[in-house]
């Protein structure tokens, strides 16, 4: 009889200890479905939280909380995404109308023109906004181009030994008009001897091209580049319109610092992409208003 | 236009001190919207009463659609984050373990929002550095962190700019823009730096002895800002006597800059006038009215209107 009588006791006490476990769980059930119609439509960033312990119940919480945070990253990326086309297309017909309007208002000259040298003038100035639009078209096809894909695949080649003091002269000889028209005197110091490093041959032509290209845009005063025999190269300019916030950002894709300056931002970002392939680094600074861009190849084995 | 939040009607008053009487705010989805106001206009009072600390006397106020009297407001006031006055930090925990009680208060299943939250302020390399050793910036940074634990979709920020040196605001500015774009959080920060606030605000509401004065967006603000034409010219008096013939209304500040408000002012014709009365016009520029003069400008003509 008091066996019975014992047995009962504990049977109620774990009937009442699953009674509330069950109501806990019931109580988890509501709060994972609690906002989920928002969550789910993107409505709301806000995750999924519990007031149980239970390792399932939180379980379930993680996954959806995880799948929950793609879905709303997707959804801020396909808008970001709209955005930033229209602004591209806004940005193009402006840099298409420049050239366009010029061409026209000298058409119209020509039409009253009797005068053959300045008839002759006005097609050399035609000629010369051509090939503006002609650069503006190639821009535009190579940012589409880039637009379309998902992810931007980058041309990767096998490793091989180049020199990378070479590659720097010849670079520096194809921008030497663009910055004598500036007004820029570089100043360059490359080690006597070929420095051989490992990276892919057109990569490496690429990332030299795209940095040089980046300071040339945005260089006012000056710009140095400085090799050392280990294959790390510093390019340094002044760059007024940076900010050590700014400089974080460079090699963000599309992040461009000036919009009047026609860029696509993705010169630095391409590079990046390539001398990490490379097995590389590249890293910006900012110190006293000068950007400070600093590149090291892999050496060669 | 979806708003995320709006007050009607909000009245306040601590005894017979009328704090707020009838603020409307209507803060649109995914804005910035900066509150301004002078110290005492009543900007703390109407974030307390939307974050849940207060309850207003009259009036009422909808977060995402739910207004304060239904009983879900609390499942919604879970999608708002806020900083009012000092953010709430414990001084004897480090970065990590201040966000991680948060976490836990907010029964968050898991704790990998930490590490993330800590890189987004800047605090990641803070290690076990208590709280109360950090500086009024860092202070400031992990209050916004603890605000961001729960990823939600407003954060209401009071102040948050106060005390920080240049480089604190730029990236507390850069961090909130950031957020904004990249999650879509609806920011409602107030601000007496002026300046400041209209680098980050996209849309604006004027505060002033508890009332609102002007709510407006950033493109409609800056149409209604007054264009002003500065000149430097070689003798101020000729050409005094010359604006105050035509009517106009001037300004003259500092090196003799003359500042003229006229929205329709040809500046070629100005300078053709000029030299006709023998005036040399060395320098012009135009410009736009700051923000600050406006707001100066709509609290004088709302006391203007209060005093006829």
């Amino acid at each position: 009889m008091l066996y019975l009588a014992a047995a009962a006791i504990v049977l109620s006490i774990a009937v009442i200890i699953l009674l509330i476990k069950c109501l806990l769980l019931r109580r988890a059930f509501d709060e994972l479905t609690r906002d989920i119609k928002d969550q789910a439509r993107g409505n709301t960033t806000v995750p999924v939280t519990l007031t149980t312990s239970d390792s399932h119940a939180r379980n379930a919480a993680i996954v959806l909380n995880e799948e929950f945070k793609t879905l709303y990253e997707e959804k801020m990326r396909y808008e970001d995404g709209n955005k930033r086309i229209s602004r591209a297309v806004t940005g193009i017909s402006h840099d298409l109308r420049t050239p366009l309007t010029a061409i026209n208002s000298y058409l119209d000259l020509m039409d009253e023109e009797k005068d053959e040298t300045k008839r002759q003038e006005y097609l050399d100035r035609i000629k010369n906004r051509t090939e503006v639009l002609t650069d503006l078209t190639e821009e535009l096809f190579r940012y589409s181009s880039v637009a379309d894909k998902e992810e931007y695949t980058i041309f990767s080649g096998s490793r091989e030994a180049v020199d990378i003091r070479k590659t720097t002269e010849d670079c520096l000889l194809s921008f030497y008009k663009l910055l004598s028209d500036k007004g820029i005197e570089p100043e360059i110091s490359l080690p006597d001897d070929p420095v051989l490093v490992s990276c892919n041959k057109k990569a490496a032509d690429r990332i030299i091209e795209n940095v040089i290209n980046n300071a040339v845009k945005y260089a006012d005063k000056d710009l140095s580049v400085d090799l050392d025999p280990e294959g790390v190269i510093v390019f340094k300019n002044e760059a007024p319109d940076l900010s050590p916030v700014t400089v974080g950002k460079l090699f963000d894709r599309y992040y461009t610092v000036s919009d009047q300056k026609k860029s696509t931002g993705l010169g630095l970002f391409i590079a990046r992409e390539l001398m990490e392939q490379n097995g590389g680094s590249i890293d910006a600074e900012y110190n006293d208003g000068r950007l400070i861009i600093t590149l090291k190849f892999a050496a060669q084995q | 236009m979806e708003y995320i939040l709006t007050t009607d009607n909000i009245c306040k008053s601590y005894g017979k001190a009328q704090v707020l009487k009838d603020v409307s705010l209507h803060i649109p989805k995914g804005a910035i919207y900066g509150l301004i106001g002078k110290n005492g206009a009543g900007k703390t009072t109407i974030m307390r009463i939307i974050s849940g600390l207060q309850r207003p006397n009259s009036g009422s106020y909808a977060v995402f659609g739910v207004q304060n009297d239904d009983i879900i407001i609390n499942n919604m006031r879970r999608r708002v984050g806020a900083i009012i006055e000092n953010p709430a930090i414990y001084k004897d925990l480090s970065a990590y373990d201040n966000l991680k009680v948060q976490c836990m208060n907010l029964g968050l299943p898991s704790y990998e929002i930490i590490d993330e939250l800590l890189k987004t302020v800047g605090l990641e390399n803070t290690g076990k550095k208590t709280a109360g050793k950090f500086s009024l910036g860092m202070k400031q940074r992990l209050g916004i962190a603890i605000a961001l634990c729960g990823s939600p979709d407003i954060l209401i920020l009071d102040e948050p700019i106060n005390g920080l040196d240049p480089q604190g605001i730029i990236e507390i500015r850069e961090m909130l823009l950031d957020l904004n774009k990249t999650k879509g959080t609806t920011i409602l920060i107030s601000s007496h730096l002026l300046d400041e606030l209209s680098r980050v605000a996209d849309n604006y509401g004027f505060i002033e002895n508890g009332k609102i004065i002007k709510e407006i967006s950033k493109e409609d603000l800056e149409k209604s800002l007054r264009k002003s034409t500065s000149i430097k010219v070689s003798d101020i008096d000729k050409t005094i006597t010359f604006l105050d013939g035509k009517g106009l209304e001037y300004e003259i500040g500092k090196d003799n800059d003359i500042s003229i408000f006229a929205d329709d002012l040809i500046p070629s014709d100005l300078v053709v006038d000029l030299a006709g009365k023998g005036i040399t016009v060395t320098n012009i520029s135009q410009n736009e009215e700051t923000l600050e003069s406006y707001f100066m400008n709509l609290i004088s003509d709302g006391k203007g209107e209060g005093n006829v």
